[in-house]
């Protein structure tokens, strides 16, 4: 219930509630974490930052789930990636010694070549993620949003045996 | 503060922190159980491990260390141990270590459990040869020995000398023909050679007409005994230059036929190389008898030699050399590669300056096993860093009587890694040992008193070890009746003596390994079975050698005698075209003399005219 729940949210804050700059901010930040490999300095870093700028959580969560699977796929790329910017680029070796032997530093696990490509991936995607999914709420609000209740599918999936259970069960807790 | 950090940041934090509290022990011990059975390959298992916070350390109550090798064994284990870890460092994710207590470290304890693990597929690196896999060969000589009879009847029964002189077994033989195809091939190439030099011919007549062309008589002048001075001079360069080109020519030629003589000459180390094979396969005993005491002694031994083989080559691959580019790994999913960037005079990712081991006291040591004491310095993943190669030295007693020590230094600071290990063994019980094989003279060696010491160098991919085992007091129980003479002999022998030196070699260089073993017990048996069956021996090896010959002269002579016809061809050819060069050569000289000689003439023919006109002048003022 927990999920249906979470995708129920989501779904409904594509349409109203928080800004469309809330949501996409979740999104784009649960990209970060999603690409990233769990247990980092910065990945707390990030959690803070998602918990003081108070964007929308389900995006967040949606987000960190699908860039998870991404990430898994990704991960060999990720890591030649991070191992040519660790290793290949000797202009960059000075500053990863300074941070390797830096109080603190190590724990982001940027000497880890899986950390670094993700991460360096995360950072670049994360404004066109932002611009995008921003976008997105936008025009699900005022066009997108209307045509996809329109559909078949839509009308078929809404009368299902699961979400009227789920809405019954949700009236009830309410 | 907004509900959300309470509901999904505050209170996660705190049950966290308290799960971590009440399970850091054991998730701890399970990480180091973890991490040392990777390194070991077998069980390590560590008892009640506690973390305290402030400072942050580590104790535990003990640790076993099960044997890859024998898993019902440990290979040590110890009492509490302790350590703190260096929190400055720690925030920089290094785990620095300045000092490691360890109580009551026992060698080679007996375990209760099984403490084999289920071994994981390891890929070996295909380019780096293994010290244990070339050792293997070299330490299993005793196998093909083994097969070695000394009954003198059935080695002449059972020996076919004919079916041994097969082609096929003859390397001498292949490489004779082998020799004749080569011979044959290079005799073409040597007369294609030789045409060309035969060229030169027609140049040299053309040389010969110009010289014999140039007429002394018809040189009346100084002008023209230059000009035919200039003319000779261009012969003779053109000569030279012939000659010149047929030098290189013979050089090569003959540099090229006498690199068939080597070939031909290294046959006889063929031969004997033919020959030692043969008496291996007819199963013929050395006859200096060098090996018997190998025989007897080096099977358990030997095997002995390769499992602490093991140990050495274990260490020497684990601990690895640092590199400053790290080539690049396969990990698993999620799991990356760590890149590491050390700097001079900082700390490495893991270093234990110092272990101190204690060997625990004497009234609670059990006479069974080992206990050791003694430091273990500069335990590190990078001791390019730390500027120290990882030395241990330990002393070991057991049972008040047997003392060991051991020390050793695993240098990584340079590209070349040298490992270095040193072990003295004293006052070591054997209550029993094996000797001989199933099918010589075999015998158990029973309360004897053993004394080794062992030195191992391996620098980089080389290997050098010297062990000296000195056994005494010893009794022997045979367990069987001797079945030929030399078993006889040799358990004469045995039951005279009550001890016996062993030195074993066992060294790597480049490609090969090899191995070295002597004993004393090899005099005392050669003499005296040398006298009994020596002879026999000798006679049937000298038929064999002397068949080997006569099939290999023959096929020799064929090869000498199809070289000399090819190599005279060559030779006379060559002696014939010298021959003519420097005679044509000669010709252009005597004829460059001759002119020379006549332009001196005509100067003082001259010198003399101007001369006689002056003093027939001066004549005619003075008159």
């Amino acid at each position: 219930m927990f999920w249906l729940k979470l995708i129920a949210n989501f779904i409904k804050i594509l349409r109203e509630g928080q800004t469309p700059a809330q949501v996409a901010g979740g999104f784009a930040f649960g990209s970060i974490l999603g690409l990233s490999p769990m247990l980092t300095l910065q990945g707390v870093f990030i959690w803070l930052i998602i918990l003081i700028l108070d964007v929308n959580l389900s995006a967040v969560t949606i987000s960190l789930l699908i860039f998870s699977l991404i990430a898994f796929i990704f991960d060999p790329i990720f890591h030649h990636l991070g191992y040519y910017i660790l290793v290949n680029v000797d202009g960059l070796k000075d500053i990863w010694t300074t941070l390797y032997n830096a109080p603190i530093a190590p724990l982001t696990r940027f000497n880890n070549t899986v950390v670094m490509g993700s991460f360096v991936c995360a950072l670049i995607l994360f404004p066109f993620i932002y611009f995008g999914f921003k976008k997105f709420v936008i025009a699900y609000r005022t066009t997108i949003g209307k045509r996809i209740q329109k559909t078949k599918i839509y009308q078929i999936v809404s009368k299902s045996w699961i979400v009227q259970t789920y809405q019954r069960i949700r009236r009830l807790g309410v | 503060m907004r509900k959300k950090f309470i509901y999904f940041v505050l209170i996660p934090a705190i049950i966290i922190c308290v799960i971590v509290y009440l399970f850091i022990d054991s998730w701890i011990e399970s990480g180091m159980e973890y991490a040392g059975e990777k390194v070991v390959g077998a069980k390590v298992e560590i008892d009640r491990l506690h973390v305290t916070i402030n400072p942050i350390s580590i104790e535990f109550a003990r640790m076993q260390v099960a044997n890859p090798n024998d898993t019902w064994k440990n290979l040590f284990e110890t009492g509490r141990v302790r350590f703190a870890l260096n929190f400055g460092q720690l925030l920089r994710g290094k785990y620095i270590v300045e000092t490691m207590e360890v109580n009551n470290l026992i060698l080679a304890t007996k375990r209760t459990t099984d403490g084999s693990i289920p071994k994981p597929k390891e890929e070996k690196p295909a380019a780096q040869v293994q010290l244990t896999d070339q050792a293997k060969p070299a330490l299993a000589p005793q196998d093909s020995k083994s097969s070695i009879s000394f009954d003198i009847d059935k080695i002449k029964r059972e020996l076919k000398i004919d079916s041994l002189l097969n082609p096929k077994n003859l390397a001498t033989y292949r490489q004779i023909d082998s020799l004749k195809k080569q011979i044959n091939d290079a005799g073409v190439q040597w007369k294609t050679t030789l045409d060309e030099i035969d060229k030169s011919k027609a140049k040299l007549a053309d040389i010969e007409t110009r010289a014999k062309a140039i007429n002394i008589n018809n040189i009346k002048t100084v002008q023209a005994a230059s000009d035919a001075l200039n003319n000779a001079n261009i012969i003779l360069t053109n000569a030279n230059e012939i000659k010149n080109t047929f030098q290189t020519q013979k050089t090569l030629l003959t540099d090229d036929v006498n690199k068939f003589s080597e070939s031909i000459k290294n046959l006889d180390d063929l031969v004997a190389k033919d020959f030692r094979n043969l008496l291996n396969m007819a199963h013929l005993p050395d006859v200096s008898m060098k090996g018997l005491a190998e025989m007897l002694l080096g099977k358990e031994i030997l095997s002995k030699a390769y499992e602490y083989l093991g140990y050495v080559e274990t260490a020497k691959n684990k601990i690895q050399n640092s590199s400053d580019k790290p080539p690049i790994e396969t990990p698993a999913r999620f799991k990356g590669q760590n890149i590491y960037f050390p700097i001079e005079r900082a700390y490495p990712k893991m270093w234990i300056k110092k272990v101190l081991i204690s060997g625990g006291t004497d009234k609670s040591q059990d006479p069974q096993y080992f206990y050791a004491k003694g430091e273990v310095l500069n335990i590190t993943n990078n001791q390019r860093i730390t500027g120290f190669p990882l030395t241990f030295n330990l002393s070991a007693t057991k049972g008040g009587t047997t003392t060991l020590s051991l020390g050793a230094s695993i240098d990584r600071r340079k590209e070349l890694p040298v490992d270095k290990y040193n072990a003295v063994l004293t006052g070591l019980p054997l209550k029993q040992m094996s000797l001989g094989q199933a099918n010589f003279l075999p015998a158990t060696i029973t309360n004897a008193f053993a004394n080794a010491s062992i030195t191992v160098i391996i620098p980089g991919n080389k290997f050098d070890s010297h062990t000296k085992i000195f056994l005494n007091n010893m009794n022997l129980v045979f367990l069987r009746d001797p079945q030929s003479i030399v078993e006889r002999i040799v358990r004469d022998v045995l039951a005279s003596i009550h001890g016996f030196n062993v030195d074993l070699r066992m060294w790597r260089n480049e490609n090969k390994f090899d191995v070295s073993f002597t004993t004393d017990l090899d005099d005392q048996l050669v003499s005296s079975t040398k006298k009994v069956i020596g002879d026999e021996i000798t006679k049937i090896q000298n038929d064999l050698r002397n068949k080997l010959n006569a099939k290999i002269t023959e096929k020799r002579t064929e090869l000498e005698k199809l070289y000399n016809e090819k190599r005279e061809i060559v030779m006379s050819k060559l002696k014939e075209y010298e021959n003519i060069f420097n005679e044509k050569l000669a010709l252009v000289e005597s004829k460059k003399k001759e002119i020379e000689n006549r332009i001196e003439q005509e100067k003082k023919k001259q010198t003399d005219d101007v001369t006689k006109k002056a003093k027939d002048a001066l004549k005619g003022i003075f008159k």
